[in-house]
């Protein structure tokens, strides 16, 4: 599964960052720094929590 | 050279008294032509129009948004009906039924509205011409980079001089088209010169040439790709071929054919911050790498004869824009900065 971020939709609001740590970053005002966009199988689920989260639906993964 | 051989002026009897007639263009010849793209990115063309699903509109891109580029305008004045026949060729071969040619100015719609060329004059802004912008705009929408790629919204877009390009492949054929250029690059491509040289001007060269004898005479360091491009060092500069791959290896950028050469009067890092402050000023600002990385690197720029802290913080900054942005407008301003803070590295020690 990789997980990519629609960098136009993003607004910035943080809750994938707090839901998938293990991947995500934050910058200095708030918007994801991608380490990995490989997801291990143990992330799936929190990965796909995360996307769900999205208020802006930004977090995209793919199969 | 080839296009400028085409260029008949603005009159289609005259050119197609000079030309000739145009043969249909089949997916297969410009695969063996092997045209890549001339607005930047030198994709493969072939490649980019077997991507379109269902296409409905050729796009002719004439925006040229970016400052250092005159070879649209050129080509657009000189050549205007050999575009059209590049554009003709290519939406008779994706069963398009609308070409669009996109420019910043107006002057072209009595020449090429009746071979059946809608030309439109897009907003004059450097980001109008991103080809995802452009495609959004020439739709209904605003004139800002999207997320959907063009081809999956049935649009074709590409550089005027990719379709001047095709538009001499229609008639002299792929094998024709090869015998100048490189193999991974054929054909001939249209370079502005600019800047500290005894000729500047739109020249036309085949891809792989030698860029010393293009400056010669000139001595300061070259901004190559555009403002979106790269610096490299009046040594290195002059040792440069002018063809993608081997620019890029070499840390320069041959992007939509642009060449500047910097005046011995000015500093490299002054030129850098005014073009960041000018390129920060042009984003869409949706992104957050545009809203607030562009600003925050500017500034840090500007500190950076004040401040001990601006040059680690301006380096961190800038890798962050890096492959994070809604387009690749960031990216270029990050390889802006961090080239600029390689070649005029001698003018950061002068300032500590």
């Amino acid at each position: 599964m990789r997980l990519t971020v629609d960098r136009i939709a993003c607004d910035g609001a943080g809750l994938c960052l707090r839901t998938l740590p293990e991947l995500l970053a934050a910058d200095e005002w708030g918007y994801p720094i991608v380490h990995r966009e490989e997801v291990p199988d143990a992330l799936r689920r929190h990965a796909k929590n995360a996307a769900h989260l999205c208020p802006r639906i930004a977090l995209h993964l793919k199969d | 050279m080839r296009l400028m051989q085409a260029a008949a002026g603005t009159s289609y009897a005259a050119h197609t008294e000079r030309n000739g007639g145009i043969r249909p263009l089949t997916l297969a010849e410009v695969e063996a032509s092997g045209l890549r793209g001339r607005g930047g990115g030198w994709f493969p063309t072939a490649r980019k129009m077997a991507s379109v699903r269902g296409c409905s509109t050729v796009i002719v891109n004439g925006m040229e948004g970016e400052p250092l580029s005159e070879k649209d305008g050129w080509l657009l004045t000189h050549a205007p009906h050999l575009v059209a026949d590049g554009a003709i060729a290519a939406a008779e071969l994706l069963g398009a039924r609308e070409i669009v040619l996109a420019v910043a100015r107006d002057g072209l719609a009595g020449v090429l509205g009746p071979r059946g060329v809608r030309v439109v004059r897009g907003p004059d802004r450097y980001l109008s011409g991103q080809e995802s912008a452009l495609a959004g705009w020439v739709r209904g929408g605003r004139p800002v980079p999207a997320a959907r790629r063009p081809a999956d919204r049935g649009i074709f877009v590409s550089n005027a001089e990719t379709f001047a390009h095709l538009g001499l492949i229609a008639r002299h054929g792929a094998d024709w088209f090869r015998s100048a250029g490189t193999a991974a690059a054929p054909g001939t491509l249209l370079l502005t010169i600019s800047g500290a040289v005894a000729r500047p001007g739109v020249v036309e060269v085949p891809v792989g040439s030698p860029l010393a004898p293009l400056i010669a005479g000139s001595s300061g360091a070259v901004l190559t790709g555009g403002y979106g491009g790269a610096w490299i060092g009046a040594q290195g500069a002059r040792s440069l071929w002018l063809e993608p791959e081997a620019m890029r290896e070499r840390g320069a950028v041959l992007g939509p054919g642009i060449v500047s050469v910097l005046p011995a009067t000015v500093s490299g890092l002054s030129d850098t911050r005014r073009i960041v402050r000018w390129m920060a000023a042009q984003g869409a600002g949706q992104c957050g790498p545009c809203r607030f990385g562009l600003p925050a690197v500017a500034a840090d720029l500007d500190a950076l004869d004040l401040d001990p802290g601006a040059l680690p913080r301006l380096r961190a900054r800038a890798e962050l824009l890096r492959g994070r942005g809604g387009c690749a407008h960031p990216d270029g301003v990050e390889r802006l900065v961090s080239s600029a803070l390689d070649v005029f590295a001698h003018e950061l020690r002068a300032a500590a």
